[in-house]
């Protein structure tokens, strides 16, 4: 008997080793091992807020710039969902972690968006690879796999959701008096991720939803403005919004670094601007 | 004879110097990083501690005088911030950022803004002084943008706190549109 409850519990154990038994974490996106833990249990935790978050004084205009019914936690949590499944540590390399499925692919639509490098980025924030990958094969007729989470990913489409995180993300020094797991420091995290996540949507030229090069302002000649009303920069400023009327408890400071961020997003916005489709591109 | 006559032509050389010598507009040469935004001649917001007040307060009472140190502390403060503010040149040559994200320094001026809002909290007396500052960087095209908006918002939103019209105070157009749609204290 003893001995038959002792081979079950190996087989369950190596079962579940082997992935089978996996489980995935909240909003069914997992996490790389390349994420240390420290900040896999604050993404977690800012994950978890999502679903408790309940906005007043939404206007229809928030609600165009996010494509959602309403901003209850259980959209937001849809939203992202729907646009994130993996979460990747700065030691992540894309390049290296692709494979070739396919050369001389063809994709449908074929329309190409403006794909900018991207910047020097010494310190990662954060960003949308799988869209990159995805961007890039597009680019180069090529379809590709990305291994990620002990996972093999086919990358045919710009929802592929695997998102890069990095050092940045948590950098303690943006913000003083202000511990890592504090509310308005969630708040800033998620707004990053929701500005991430709009990367997986859209389509044709606007596949991605890719950042327009700025013409002139304060980045110009950088690829850090947005040319779509419903685009990331835009979506965010909206949140922050909302997360900043939400922050309560919260310190002048604190409160201040909300608004600033907005103000960021919002700054970003070309004039005139257009809502475009978000209905992400898929290739079979 | 001779040397009172040298010294003479030099006297009146100086004295030429200076009554033709160019005088700086304050509002011309303004400089983000070299002058303060309580040394420009503001015509919209009235001034706040004349040399009037000052006399007047000679003989006050020790609150009235703890009240006056608070306000040039708190003067002294806004000038100190004022230089600190991030720059676009300053986020330009700074290497270590993305710039696709808020720069790092834009969002550490948030401890400024948290600062300032504490004290307007305490004594709302000092709202005057700060609706200079945030009127000087509101107009300040060497500002980042976004720290532009912010102290736009701060003008619109303390200026309605402490009832003081701010309607000829004129805001940049695109600084005004992005200063709508952030949050603030309304």
């Amino acid at each position: 008997m003893f001995i038959r409850l002792g081979i079950l519990a190996l087989t369950l154990v190596s079962l579940s080793s082997c992935g089978l038994f996996k489980k995935d974490g909240i909003y069914g996106i997992n996490f790389d091992s390349s994420v240390p833990d420290e900040q896999k249990e604050l993404l977690t935790g800012d994950l978890q807020l999502v679903g408790s978050l309940n906005f007043s004084g939404v206007t229809s205009e928030d609600l165009d710039r996010i494509d959602l019914p309403d901003l209850s936690g259980s959209s937001l949590g849809s939203f992202l969902q729907h646009r994130v499944r993996y979460i990747v540590g700065e030691s992540y390399d894309a390049d290296s972690k692709k494979t070739v499925v396919s050369s001389y692919f063809s994709y449908n639509p074929s329309k190409f968006a403006s794909f900018a490098s991207p910047f020097d980025r010494i310190v990662t924030v954060m960003t949308n690879s799988g869209s990159a990958v995805y961007l890039d094969g597009k680019q180069s007729s090529t379809l590709y796999s990305l291994n990620v989470a002990e996972e093999n990913i086919l990358v045919n489409t710009t929802r592929v959701g695997i998102i890069k995180i990095g050092e940045g993300l948590f950098n303690t020094t943006k913000l003083k008096n202000s511990s890592v797991d504090s509310l308005p420091r969630r708040f800033l995290r998620l707004a990053t991720m929701f500005h991430e996540a709009r990367h997986s949507d859209g389509n044709g030229t606007n596949a991605g939803f890719p950042h327009s090069k700025c013409n002139s302002g304060d980045f110009a000649g950088y690829y850090a403005c947005e040319s779509n009303t419903n685009g990331p920069y835009n979506l965010e400023s909206m949140l922050l919004k909302h997360f900043y009327r939400a922050c309560y408890n919260c310190s002048e400071t604190e409160l201040s670094a909300l608004q600033i961020a907005a103000s960021d997003a919002a700054s970003r916005l070309i004039y005139g601007a257009v809502k475009r489709d978000p209905q992400p591109e898929f290739v079979r | 004879m001779r040397y009172k006559f040298i010294i003479a032509i030099v006297v009146l050389f100086g004295f030429t110097y200076l009554v033709l010598k160019p005088k700086r507009n304050p509002e011309v040469h303004y400089n983000a990083k070299e002058q303060s935004p309580l040394s420009i001649a503001n015509q919209v917001i009235p001034d706040l501690m004349g040399a009037k007040k000052d006399k007047s307060r000679i003989n006050s009472s020790p609150e009235e005088i703890a009240r006056i140190r608070e306000a040039k502390q708190f003067r002294n403060y806004l000038q100190t911030s004022y230089v600190r503010l991030p720059t676009i040149e300053s986020i330009r040559i700074s290497k270590d950022g993305d710039l696709h994200r808020v720069p790092p320094e834009v969002l550490e001026s948030s401890e400024i803004f948290g600062n300032i809002t504490d004290k307007l909290k305490a004594n709302i007396s000092l709202t005057r002084d700060a609706l200079r500052f945030y009127n000087a960087c509101a107009a300040n095209e060497q500002l980042m943008t976004s720290i532009r908006a912010v102290c736009a918002r701060n003008l619109i939103d303390w200026a309605k706190i402490a009832n003081i019209d701010i309607s000829k105070v004129q805001i940049p157009e695109k600084i005004l549109q992005i200063a709508n749609v952030i949050p603030g204290k309304n």
